[in-house]
Parts: C-alpha cells; sequence; structure tokens
C-alpha cells in the first residue's frame, strides 16, 4: 500500500496530466460530430462482424436441426403437389391417404450389377415393400425389404426394375431399364417405330403401375437408334438422379396400390 | 530574473489570450493562414513552476479558447500535452538547470525561437488541424495550412511580446 501510494506520488504530473487529457478528450469526442459517427461506425461494424460470426457458429451447430426440418417441410410440400395432380381424377379418400415419407439413404452402391439402397426409416414408418422412392432430383428405386427402422431400396440401377414410364413429348407409354453402363445411364425401350424422338426428350413415369405418382423425372435422352429389322427404337437416357451421391430421399406411400393391383392381377 | 513578475503574467494573459478571443477566425491571411497566437502565452509562461500549475494553466487556457471557438476540449488536449514536456524542452535549450525564470524573446534569442518557438507552434497547429480533419492521411491535404499557420502565429506571437516585454537593461 505504502508503495503504490509512493509509486503514486512519484508520477503525479504524469496522472494528473493524464487526467487532463481525459477531461479534454472525452469534451472534445463528445461534442464531435465528426467523431462521433465514426465511432457510431467502428463500433457498429465491430458489433456487426461479431455478431456475425455468432450467428454463425450457432447456424453450424443447428445445420443438423435444420436439414431435418428442410427435409420434412419438403415431404409435405411433395405431398401437396402429389395430391393436386391426382385431385383430377380422384376421390377424396385418396387426397387424404397418399402420403410422402422422408429419409436419408445410410448406404448406397452403384458398381455392382445388382444394386441395393439402405435408408433409415421402417415399418415404423409406415414403410412397406413395393412403395416408390424418389429424391429432389427424380426417381430412385422400390422399396425391397422393410425392417423395423430401415429399409432397402431397389435401386433404379438394378436391371430387375423395369419402370413404367412415358416419353413427355408425345405420351408415349415405354420402359426404363439400367444397361450396366455406369450409374447415369438407362435404356429406355418398346419406343415404337412410327414415334418421332430427339436427343433431349424428356422421360418421366407414367404413374400406371401406382407405385410411381405420375410425372416424376427420370432423364433425358442421349442417344437412340432405329435397326431395320427392330419394332422400336434402341435408345438410351441420362438420368436425372446422380445415384451415386445421393444423401435424402421421399417413400410415396400409396394406400390405393393394394385396390388397383388386386384388380389388375384378375386380368 | 529569479523571481516571476505576476503583472508581466497578467499582461501576457491580456494580450495573448483576451486579445485572441475576437480574433480567432477573423485573422485569416488568404484562407490559408490562421493565427492562433494565444499560444504565446502558453510559450512565455515562468519557466519552472510547479507541474502542475503549469498543466493546469495549459488546460484552462485552452479550454478557455475551446468555449469561444465551439471545439470543447480541442485546444484543452492539444495545450495540455505541449505544456506536459514543454520546461523539459525549454530547459535543455536555455541550458538553465534551475531556478525560475520569466521567459521572453530578449532571452530566448534567435536560437530559442527556431529550436523552441517555432517547433512548439508548429506541433500545436499540426495536433490541431490533424484531429479537427479527423483521418490520418488527410493532414497532407492540410499540410499547406499548416506550414502557412505556423509562420502567421509566429509572427504575431512575437510581435506581441515585443510589445509587451521589457528589454533587460545592459549592465
Amino acid at each position: 500500500m505504502q508503495q503504490l501510494f509512493s509509486f503514486l506520488f512519484r508520477n503525479r504530473v504524469l496522472g494528473f496530466f493524464l487526467f487532463l487529457e481525459l477531461i479534454a478528450l472525452s469534451l472534445f469526442f463528445s461534442n464531435s460530430n465528426l467523431y462521433n459517427s465514426y465511432l457510431f461506425n467502428t463500433s457498429n461494424k465491430f458489433a456487426g462482424t461479431v455478431l456475425e460470426m455468432n450467428y454463425n457458429v450457432g447456424q453450424y451447430f443447428q445445420l443438423d436441426e435444420l436439414n431435418q426440418k428442410l427435409l420434412l417441410e419438403n415431404a409435405l410440400l411433395r405431398e401437396e403437389l402429389l395430391k393436386k395432380k391426382l385431385g383430377f381424377n380422384s376421390h377424396d379418400t385418396l387426397i387424404e391417404t397418399i402420403h410422402v415419407i422422408p429419409a436419408q439413404v445410410i448406404n448406397n452402391e452403384f458398381q455392382k450389377l445388382e444394386n441395393y439402397l439402405t435408408i433409415d426409416k421402417g415399418t415404423l414408418s409406415q414403410i412397406e415393400s413395393g412403395m416408390a422412392v424418389i429424391s429432389r432430383e427424380g426417381v430412385v428405386g422400390i422399396i425391397k425389404s422393410v425392417s423395423r427402422h430401415f429399409s432397402t431400396v431397389t435401386s433404379i440401377l438394378n436391371r430387375k426394375l423395369m419402370i413404367s414410364s412415358q416419353l413427355n413429348k408425345t405420351n408415349t407409354l415405354c420402359t426404363v431399364q439400367w444397361n450396366l453402363e455406369g450409374p447415369s445411364v438407362a435404356d429406355l425401350k418398346f419406343i415404337p417405330r412410327h414415334i418421332s424422338i430427339n436427343i433431349g426428350d424428356t422421360v418421366s413415369t407414367s404413374g400406371y403401375n401406382a407405385v410411381f405418382p405420375a410425372e416424376v423425372l427420370l432423364g433425358t435422352i442421349m442417344s437412340y437408334k432405329l435397326p431395320d429389322e427392330s419394332p422400336f427404337y434402341l435408345a438410351k437416357i441420362k438420368l436425372f438422379s446422380d445415384l451415386s451421391s445421393i444423401d435424402a430421399v421421399y417413400v410415396i406411400r400409396n394406400p390405393l396400390k393394394n385396390e388397383i393391383d388386386s384388380l389388375q392381377i384378375n386380368l | 530574473m529569479n523571481r516571476v513578475s505576476w503583472k508581466l503574467l497578467t499582461f501576457y494573459f491580456i494580450g495573448y489570450v483576451i486579445l485572441q478571443i475576437p480574433l480567432l477566425y477573423k485573422f485569416v491571411l488568404f484562407n490559408v493562414a490562421f493565427s492562433f497566437f494565444y499560444l504565446g502565452y502558453l510559450i512565455f509562461f515562468p519557466l519552472g513552476q510547479n507541474p502542475m500549475l503549469r498543466l493546469m494553466t495549459g488546460f484552462l487556457t485552452g479550454l478557455f479558447i475551446d468555449i469561444f471557438s465551439n471545439t470543447p476540449g480541442l485546444h484543452a488536449s492539444v495545450c495540455t500535452f505541449i505544456m506536459f514536456f514543454r520546461d523539459t524542452w525549454l530547459r535543455r535549450i536555455l541550458e538553465y538547470e534551475e531556478g525560475v525564470f520569466d521567459i521572453n524573446i530578449y532571452i530566448l534569442k534567435a536560437r530559442g525561437i527556431l529550436m523552441y518557438v517555432l517547433p512548439f507552434i508548429f506541433i500545436h497547429h499540426l495536433m490541431i488541424f490533424w484531429i479537427n480533419y479527423g483521418s490520418g492521411t488527410g493532414v497532407l491535404l492540410v499540410f499547406d495550412r499548416i506550414l502557412a499557420s505556423t509562420i502567421f502565429s509566429c509572427t504575431s506571437i512575437l510581435l506581441i511580446n515585443l510589445v509587451i516585454s521589457i528589454k533587460p537593461s545592459r549592465i
């Protein structure tokens, strides 16, 4: 304490000087508009930067949650969209019951001859085998088998899967089947000779088989041939959905599928 | 000359500070040179006074000018700053180690004017214009004003001092 006082006493001139300067400068800065605006701008900028950083860090840790929310919202919107599409020719029970379930892909393969995906939703989320799986780009596949928490999906990159589809330009019914030529190419089959097709025409699902809703995009025609002896074109399409990098998918539950199937099996 | 003449100091105060008030921003040459000749009071403040008194004089003189020039704190801070190291500097120039002295133009002589009065005024003006301009590099834009004002202030200060102070009689 003694030392503190003696230190203060020894530096009393400096202390007094600083004290006077403090008074003068505080007077000056509190009365100068120019410096006030400087201070305001600088502090604003600083505070803004800090707040932004804070927000960014917070955002980063919420990304997971945000993703889930977005997925749910997307599912809801897709549901609305499907209801609207089907609304032309169906009755109210259908509109009430079609359901879109969001899911995450937890295992994916695209380099084998027969490829399957695994998703993180199962019977607890009302998934059954035979349901359609789509992503934001287009068709992914069909549910193969289901456990309580997980399901396997027969990928579109699988020879066993043939998808009823249509050429959007002419509404011609055709079939898409994978041709083992890599994860983004598939064959387009059974387009009759008399239809004229062009490279770049889009192909989507037909909606005739009650699995996929109508007009889910599949791909665009990338090449075609018309051999003399063949009644159909030999065409290839480039798939819209990139099955090699897929994360979020939507499972579509159409409760009228069984009814349609049972009716058609009697033919 | 070991005694401080309070009468002379009063004359100084009237001649420099009081006179400055009505002429503060009216005494301008070619819109470039301003005369802050109140600084003469601080320059010719007696050497060797109590440091507290010296600082307080600087502060109050600056504040007095500030009140009339509507720049509260600007002159006060600069004057306090230059009064802080004034005595150390002046003792080195005059080579007076101890004692209390009145300062005037006859004691300073040409050497004192060149090495004490001019730099003193220059630093004061530099700070005033710099702070008033409010940016780091902007001081270059007002550098002509600083130089012109320094010369103008110095001339007026020396002239006023010639009028006020008494020439020492030769022994």
